[in-house]
């Protein structure tokens, strides 16, 4: 008998609803099953399994707020074997997503005590809500039960009835500010840039997109998504996450990819093994993505997964993005509009379609030399676009 | 016989349980001061003397101690004396007889005795007769082991309550607040005995409970009706029975509302609104949303002029204000 | 081009690219990308779109030529081919 958890889907999730259970009880689940669709300040995301087993209980009905950690369900596994869990396959990162500890509510000092109703004092401990953050409107301002669960509903309030599932702007405003306030203050950034010439890249992409039919058409940014992926290959200390003081590096480099959201915000899900992709495959795995992105099916690990983040403005838009790093990754890479720019060639001036490379690197983990190696890297595997 | 009802009051379901008492058990007799000639001073028991003779209603010396005693005696004796005295004030003078006597005598004989005797008595203020009749001290008998303490809020349970009371085996004493005699409403014809155990919800609610009991039930509930015109549904429940308290009901409505109010006309200090709040904190202290709330009387002796005895004792209005500053504070 | 408005027929196509949408809303003249926020993704599933619904494959060297609804209609119809539905 294990626990299904309510999952941490990003670094900024303190909570999630259930919003629907695609499995039922008694029903037999195997691994990667999508088990559950789980609403977040971010929108609403598939939720898988990572075990065989039956579903034995479900214990947390459709339409409740639960915090990350929180047991969602019970599963009764295949072979009744507590101890022999299965390692994480190989293609999920090395750091197997574990449910986060609850925030508890750090106890005031006794000069200080929190003025919290016994029933408010439950309730909260019940659902990890941190009293401090609660207004209180009893006697003499004291917290009662209706101050939590107001509290709650507040944090929790998104519902499916926007177009896109799940999907509320001023949440998903709320979860980017909490994840970019935090690696503000916790991680000091480095950045570096680097212009590369993109003439090469383009020429044959263009070549390639006139021979191939609609379908099968290239972007660009597939060019830099697997140049970045293999680059990664080359300067392992910017892949990975900061966990716990330390560095902890990921074996498979699992791209999160900027999507930004018509509605406002914008989310970053993984393209799994970017490295091993063909192009094609890159394409299809991007296109694919781009659609469940903005239709909100998406799945729950695709968002704890990413090793590394690679926003791209595409077409229009800065020079340069010097991208603020998402904890508790190691590094964002980022690549401004190609353009027009003159270069030194062969001597001469010329004008050559340029994009600016960046990466913003945690200096707990890494130093400007990396950085400045994985910058060069892109370059030089943009340079052969048909090795790519 | 139909479930027609009729027209009565408070006194007449008293005196209807009285004499349903008197014909179905022989040994069934009423003593007190002035039950018989002058028909009871808050008439309960008249025409009881011309219909039962002189034998089984029976007028008494102005001694407290002396008939109260004389009942326990008779209880003692095989008898189902129902005793009545004026004024729950006047019971002091028969403190010695209830609590040393009455109420330990079955324990102290092993349980060889019984004592099956019934003391009703009057309780409470509202009809101006000052501070040597008006008070409510039944929560000082509700603090002895070996009583049972009822107090009959509704016209069911003053019709209903007397006849249990005379079949259990204890000491009951039953208190009838002096306001209650004249009210009015309708009772099943075929109204007879209720249990004496247990409390009743009287009205539910899920923003407040409201722990009353005998004079205050009424005022519990127009308070509640006021408060239902402003958003906030107070249960009320009836205690009915001081001693022994029903926990479990008082428990089950405080876990649902979380937030209580114990109203009481008897003074605060030590008194039995205490004594349910201390059971409530011990038993409920998680289901609570904001401390236990008392209302009741002011610790003075009951005043005689009437505006001072009103302002002296829990009412509708102050009930309301009351329950509004639990549910909501500010 | 005569039966089903055209226009209608590529708000369809836009709708199945980008779900999140209310294509009703679009202008013919709005700029797809610049006014509507469509990322190169959506655009190239846009023309891919339009190549199976309306049998026209749009060269990535015309993507200027294609920036607005109206556009659009402009240059299929120059390509004289796009497809009359069942009425």
């Amino acid at each position: 008998m294990s626990d299904f958890r309510m999952p941490s889907l990003g670094a900024d999730m303190e909570k999630g609803t259930v919003v629907e259970w695609l499995k039922k009880p008694g029903e037999k689940i195997a691994r990667g099953d999508v088990v559950a669709v789980v609403e977040t300040q971010k929108g609403a995301f598939e939720v898988e399994i990572f075990e065989d087993g039956v579903l034995s209980e479900i214990l947390v009905p459709v339409g409740t707020e639960v915090p990350v950690g929180a047991v969602l369900a019970r599963i009764e596994s295949g072979e009744a074997k507590p101890l022999a869990k299965p390692a994480p396959p190989a293609p999920r990162p090395a750091v197997a997503p574990s449910p986060t500890p609850p925030p508890r509510p750090s106890l005031p000092s006794a000069g200080e005590r929190l003025r919290l109703s016994p029933a408010a004092a439950r309730r909260a401990a019940e659902l990890h809500v941190d009293p401090h953050s609660v207004t209180g409107s009893g006697q003499g301002g004291a917290i009662t039960l209706a101050d939590i669960e107001a509290a709650v509903a507040r944090a929790g309030r998104t519902t499916g009835e926007k177009g896109r599932r799940g999907f509320d702007p001023s949440a998903m405003r709320q979860a980017i500010a909490s994840a970019m306030a935090r690696s503000k203050r916790e991680i000091p950034h480095y950045y570096l840039s680097l212009p590369i010439d993109m003439s090469r890249a383009l020429q044959w992409l263009a070549a390639e997109n006139a021979r191939r039919d609609v379908e099968n058409r290239l972007l660009a940014g597939v060019l830099l998504l697997k140049a970045t992926a293999l680059a990664l290959k080359d300067v392992p200390e910017l892949n990975g996450f900061w966990i716990e003081g330390g560095p902890r590096l990921s074996t498979g480099i699992h791209v999160g990819w900027a999507i930004s959201l018509r509605g406002g915000g914008l989310m970053a899900p993984a393209i799994h093994d970017a490295d091993g992709k063909s192009i094609d495959q890159l394409m299809a795995a991007l296109r694919d993505l781009v659609v469940r992105a903005r239709t909100a099916r998406l799945r729950g690990s695709e968002m704890t997964d990413p090793t590394v983040t690679v926003t791209s403005l595409g077409e229009r838009g800065a020079e340069r993005v010097y991208g603020v790093i998402y904890p508790p990754q190691l590094a964002i890479v980022g690549f401004g509009a190609v353009r027009p720019a003159p270069a030194i060639v062969d001597g001469a001036v010329a004008a050559r379609p340029t994009v600016y490379a960046t990466v913003s690197g945690d200096h707990r983990a890494s130093d400007g030399v990396s950085g400045s190696r994985l910058l060069a890297a892109i370059d030089s595997r943009l340079q052969a676009p048909e090795a790519l | 016989m139909s479930a027609a009802r009729r027209k009565t009051t408070y006194r007449e379901a008293v005196r209807d349980a009285i004499r349903e008492a008197m014909l179905r058990d022989p040994r069934v007799f009423l003593m007190g001061e002035d039950v018989g000639r002058y028909g009871g001073c808050y008439a309960v028991s008249k025409g009881l003397l011309q219909e039962f003779g002189e034998e089984r209603i029976r007028d008494t010396p102005l001694s407290e101690s002396g008939f109260v005693g004389a009942g326990i005696g008779a209880a003692l004796n095989g008898m189902r004396p129902i005793v009545e005295v004026m004024s729950v004030n006047f019971s002091l003078l028969a403190l010695d007889q209830i609590v040393n006597n009455a109420a330990t005598i079955p324990h102290m004989s092993g349980g060889q005795f019984a004592v099956p005797l019934v003391i009703r008595m009057a309780t409470g203020s509202g009809r101006q007769l000052a501070a040597q009749h008006s008070h409510s001290l039944e929560g000082w008998y509700a603090h002895i082991p070996g009583l049972k303490v009822l107090a009959p809020a509704t016209l069911e349970d003053a019709r209903g309550m007397l006849w249990s009371a005379l079949e259990d085996p204890n000491p009951v004493l039953i208190f009838e607040h002096v306001q209650l005699y004249n009210m009015e409403g309708e009772l099943d014809a075929a109204a007879g005995a209720v249990p004496i155990s247990g409390a009743a919800i009287r009205r539910p609610g899920r923003d407040l409970s409201i722990v009353t009991y005998g004079g205050s039930l009424s005022k519990c509930l127009a308070a509640a009706t006021a408060l239902a015109g402003e958003g906030i549904e107070a249960e009320v429940i009836d205690l009915r029975s001081l001693r022994p308290l029903d926990d479990a009901t008082i428990m089950a409505s405080v876990a649902r509302t979380r937030r209580v109010l114990i109203v009481d006309e008897g003074w605060r200090s030590g008194g039995i609104s205490a004594e349910i709040s201390a059971r409530i904190v011990e038993q409920a202290f998680y289901e609570l949303d904001a401390p236990p709330a008392r209302l009741c009387g002011v610790e003075v002796p009951i005043p005689y002029p009437k505006h001072l005895e009103d302002a002296s004792v829990p009412q509708a209005e102050s009930i309301r204000a009351a329950a509004r500053a639990l549910v909501r504070p500010t | 081009m005569n039966g089903p408005d055209p226009i209608d027929r590529l708000r369809k196509i836009l709708e199945s690219v980008a779900p999140d949408l209310d294509v009703s809303t679009i202008g013919v003249d709005e700029d797809l990308r610049n006014d509507i926020g469509l990322d190169s993704m959506d655009f190239l599933n846009f023309m891919i779109g339009i190549s199976k619904q309306l049998g026209v494959a749009i060269p990535e060297a015309d993507y200027g030529k294609v920036t607005t609804l109206a556009k659009c209609v402009r240059y299929i119809e120059e390509q004289g081919r796009i497809k009359r539905a069942p009425a």
